[in-house]
């Protein structure tokens, strides 16, 4: 099993340790506010990926903050009804106007630039992995050439965008 | 580095950690080249968050399907779904 396996696997481990503690309480409260299951199930998944999130910035944060997260994203969406999509807050998000476009250009980049350059980026800027520990994680022998690798990744990825010829407007915010 | 990638790290800089860079700031308004290397740059970055989150759905999504296929959760699960069946 290698290291981008076990860790996943932990990740899993987390989060079906959450969704014991949790999800019954969550499943209760969505009950008592006029949802069903599946509503449940939906919105349990959006605030996991927030508090994991929130959890990658502030690692002492409590599990319990899950459930505020949870009422609070309920609350929302009662609030905005008819609106059936929650809307994940964050300003790196890409646009819900936009998730068509970028999932596909996302899959080819990922293909394109390969694996290892996705999981360096990634490690990096999504989960914020130090660069020891990225250095450690994929073999570089300094941090230094796991600074270079990062932008070599960008590089790619960017060189990728251009020959591709993606619309001006595909990119622009 | 090279020219490029010190490019890269600049534009980084000023994208992510807010460095005040009046160099880039003014080739950003005088050059398009420029303009558009930092669009591109700032497009990567919400493409990365977003290939992260795909990541950690996936496993939101087998801790899923693992909570409410496991064996052991099953006394959870039912008072679960008694809880909605006596809704409907």
């Amino acid at each position: 099993m290698n290291h981008n396996q076990t860790k996943t696997s932990e990740k899993t481990h987390f989060f079906i340790d959450l969704y014991q503690q949790y999800f019954p309480i969550v499943a209760r409260h969505i009950q008592k506010n006029s949802g069903d299951l599946d509503d449940a199930k939906d919105l349990f998944q959006d605030a996991l990926i927030l508090f994991y999130e929130k959890k990658l910035l502030e690692p002492s944060i409590n599990n319990g903050y899950l459930f505020g997260i949870c009422r609070n994203l309920w609350s929302k969406k009662l609030r905005d009804e008819p609106r059936i999509k929650i809307e994940l807050d964050t300003n790196l998000s890409v646009k819900e106007e936009d998730s068509e476009l970028s999932i596909q250009t996302i899959s080819t980049f990922m293909e394109n630039a390969g694996r290892r350059c996705k999981d360096i980026l990634v490690s990096f800027y999504y989960e914020k992995l130090s660069l020891e520990k990225i250095a450690l994680k994929f073999g570089f022998k300094s941090t230094r050439s796991a600074t270079v690798q990062k932008f070599k990744c960008i590089e790619k990825m960017r060189a990728l965008v251009k020959e591709k010829q993606l619309e001006y407007a595909d990119f622009i915010k | 580095m090279r020219t490029s990638l010190n490019e890269i790290q600049e534009i980084e800089e000023f994208l992510l950690h807010k460095k005040d860079s009046i160099d880039l700031k003014n080739q950003r308004l005088l050059n398009a080249e420029v303009y558009e290397k930092i669009e591109i740059q700032k497009y990567l970055y919400s493409v990365i968050h977003q290939m992260g989150r795909n990541v950690v759905l996936e496993s939101i999504k087998e801790a899923e399907e693992a909570f409410f296929k496991t064996p052991r959760f099953q006394p959870i699960i039912r008072s679960i779904n008694q809880l909605f069946n006596k809704k409907s």
